[in-house]
């Protein structure tokens, strides 16, 4: 037992070469490919005029949805509230932006739940991380490119994805057909004004926090002390505190808002769970990789033991919160709210339906449950690439059926695109993790976290 | 195996090294494991991390019986709920089917519950700290406090008992006691010196 010795840390630094980069140029490469057919094999309109059409019909109110999901008639409902939009068809590009949308959330959400990883080692005052804390680092440089993905599809297809922002164009006052009560009371928030401060402030200021704590961490490298290490704990707090409520917001705007008229108080936090266990899937799956190619001597099989009870409790949290939102809404069977599940019961989603829970939850949950398992690096891979897949297709879900309802189906362009964004994000974390050490040797918690035990 | 129930075991001796550093506790029990000395048990007044490995235990079977438990409340809630609101007498609320999602709370409900009173109940059982079991005697009055115990069989074939006191002293023991139990609460203790 090396209890009560002082280990030596030694600086690694990482070369990003050989194999993993030649996957992720692949990645890129094929990724784009398949992109590219596919962006080529979507079918395009049939009539020329389907976005004027769509202007005109879309709130009247037309009774396509007639029965819920257990067969009640909801159309010849008295009570409606107010008009459903007719189910007609985005022009086909929407289905590209879709797709962006989809990744480049996927992204944001990845990059900022490495920055709260860290940040939550500091605050909850943790060490056996410590080692690892490059790779979350690393990961959050990548912040940047999903912000500005995200924006950028706001800007260009808002008025196709979102239909709230397409009814905020109508101008409509009370009285006149198609003036829509819910969508008008909540044009307070729901503005294209407010909705681009925060898609551009949020981002911003979680990218200044993380850049920030990572310069902290790297001039520790260098000058050692103490003052780093306070300093990051405040700033951590500062950014978790500012993290609870911007998170929510975010998803609230980008994915909560494509059904504008629906609402789920537990979607937040069930957002925030997506990306927390994709995250700690991707620093897993980091660390493995370090590992097998000598690197990270001080990370041992108890920290990968860690990561994978991180992802068997938080697949738990997410499926935790799935059932929530999902049992409450299944249960009162109130038309306005059981249209959301609806609509993903049916074919073409009825599918990924299942898939999202056979992956998120049925795979890490059996195969995760025993110690050996979470110890074994060949099963964690595994686990955690269907989280990952499982996770995409969560947000797929959460997305595709509010904005292009039946027009959405995999395809090529479904494939390729998280390839790409797979590569790319391969390639840039790594470079990123390539220039500056792999280890904190300076950090206060670097021994503890060199001799971590999780017991038997 | 050494029985572990070594107070309730008649003319047995059993040597204890008190130790105030836990750290020469740790590579002291290691050591003398390594020697191939079965060590009965430890008693420390805080959790010691590599304590388990250094004297050799297995791992603990709880795990099976918090899976076996936690099946159990699975399918007991769930027969439960089958038996009652399908099968015998079915029962239609809010033009729900009568066996379906809604189940769920109870299923995951059922599973922690007895996972729960399993593991108490397996961990009292695993301890013989069930009612009416003796309570174990104290070694050492600062063992709960400050000083940590370890308790090895006197009449050991891997290593005579001078050796073994010796051992206990270069790794840092305060006192090194053998004890011969003659019954419960009774027994007679003989303070070891070192030899060399």
């Amino acid at each position: 037992m090396s209890h009560g010795h002082e280990l030596h840390i030694h600086q690694e630094n990482y070369q990003f070469k050989g194999k993993a980069k030649t996957l992720s140029l692949a990645l890129l490469i094929i990724g784009l490919a398949f992109s590219i057919i596919g962006i080529f094999t979507i079918p395009r309109d049939t009539h020329h005029d389907a976005h004027d059409t769509a202007a005109k019909h879309e709130v009247s109110n037309h009774k396509t949805i007639e029965k819920n999901i257990h067969g009640v008639d909801v159309a010849h409902s008295d009570e409606q509230l107010y008009p459903i939009p007719v189910e007609h068809a985005k022009p086909w590009y929407t289905r590209i932006y879709m797709n962006l949308l989809i990744n480049g959330y996927f992204l944001l959400l990845i990059a900022v739940c490495g920055i709260f990883f860290f940040a939550l080692q500091y605050i909850a005052n943790a060490g056996w991380a410590s080692s690892l804390l490059r790779i979350p680092q690393a990961m959050s440089t990548i912040l940047p490119i999903g912000a500005i993905i995200v924006l950028a599809v706001f800007l260009l297809a808002g008025q196709d994805i979102y239909h709230w922002v397409h009814y905020e164009h109508l101008h409509l006052v009370k009285g006149q057909e198609g003036y829509d009560p819910i969508l008008a009371d909540k044009s307070w928030f729901l503005n294209t004004k407010l909705i681009l401060i925060f898609l551009i402030s949020i981002p911003l200021v979680w990218f200044l926090f993380g850049k920030y704590l990572r310069n902290l961490s790297i001039k520790e490298d260098a000058e050692g002390g103490l003052t780093f290490f306070k300093k990051s704990i405040r700033v951590s707090a500062a950014f978790t505190l500012f993290f609870g409520f911007s998170i929510s917001i975010l998803s609230w705007i980008v994915t909560m808002s494509v059904d504008a008229h629906w609402y789920s108080t537990i979607f937040s936090i069930y957002n925030f769970a997506t990306g927390w266990v994709s995250a700690i899937a991707i620093i897993t799956l980091f660390v493995l990789y370090l590992k097998r190619n000598g690197y990270l001597e001080i990370v041992s099989d108890e920290h990968i033991h860690d990561l994978g009870k991180f992802m068997f409790a938080f697949s738990i949290f997410w499926t935790y919160l799935w059932v929530s939102q999902f049992l409450l809404i299944w249960y009162a069977n109130i038309p306005e709210e059981s249209i959301y599940y609806y609509k993903r019961w049916e074919m073409p989603f009825k599918i990924n339906w299942f898939l999202n829970l056979g992956l998120n939850f049925l795979i890490p949950f059996l195969v995760l449950m025993t110690r050996n398992n979470k110890r074994n690096p060949q099963i964690l891979t595994f686990v955690a690439l269907c989280i990952l897949v499982g996770h995409w297709n969560d947000i797929y879900l959460m997305l595709m059926p509010g904005a292009i309802d039946k027009q959405a189906t995999i395809g090529f362009l479904e494939i390729g695109m998280p390839l790409f964004f797979a590569g790319l994000f391969m390639y840039w974390v790594l470079t990123a993790l390539s220039k500056k050490g792999l280890i904190p040797v300076k950090h206060p918690y670097i021994q503890e976290s060199a001799h971590h035990d999780v017991g038997v | 195996m050494i029985d572990k129930n070594l107070y309730l075991d008649r003319n047995k001796t059993v040597i204890f090294g008190i130790f105030e550093n836990p750290d020469s506790f740790l590579e002291t029990v290691g050591k003398v494991h390594s020697k191939g000395v079965d060590i009965i048990d430890c008693y420390t007044p805080f959790p010691i991390h590599g304590i388990e490995k250094a004297m050799g235990l297995k791992r603990s079977l709880l795990p099976i019986g918090a899976f076996i438990s936690g099946s159990l409340g699975f399918i007991g809630a769930g027969s439960l709920q089958y038996y009652t609101m399908t099968y015998d007498w079915p029962i239609i609320i809010g033009n729900k089917p009568s066996f379906g999602v809604s189940f769920v709370p109870v299923w995951f409900e059922g599973t922690i519950l007895f996972t729960a009173f399993g593991l108490a109940l397996l961990f009292f059982i695993r301890n013989k700290m069930l009612h009416g079991k003796m309570p174990s005697e104290r070694v050492d009055m600062r063992q709960t406090d400050d000083r940590m115990v370890v308790a090895i069989a006197s009449d050991n074939p891997a290593i005579n008992k001078s050796e073994l006191t010796d051992m206990l002293f270069n790794g840092g023991a305060v006192e090194v006691k053998e004890r011969t139990n003659h019954g419960y609460e009774d027994f007679t203790d003989v303070n070891l010196t070192r030899n060399n």
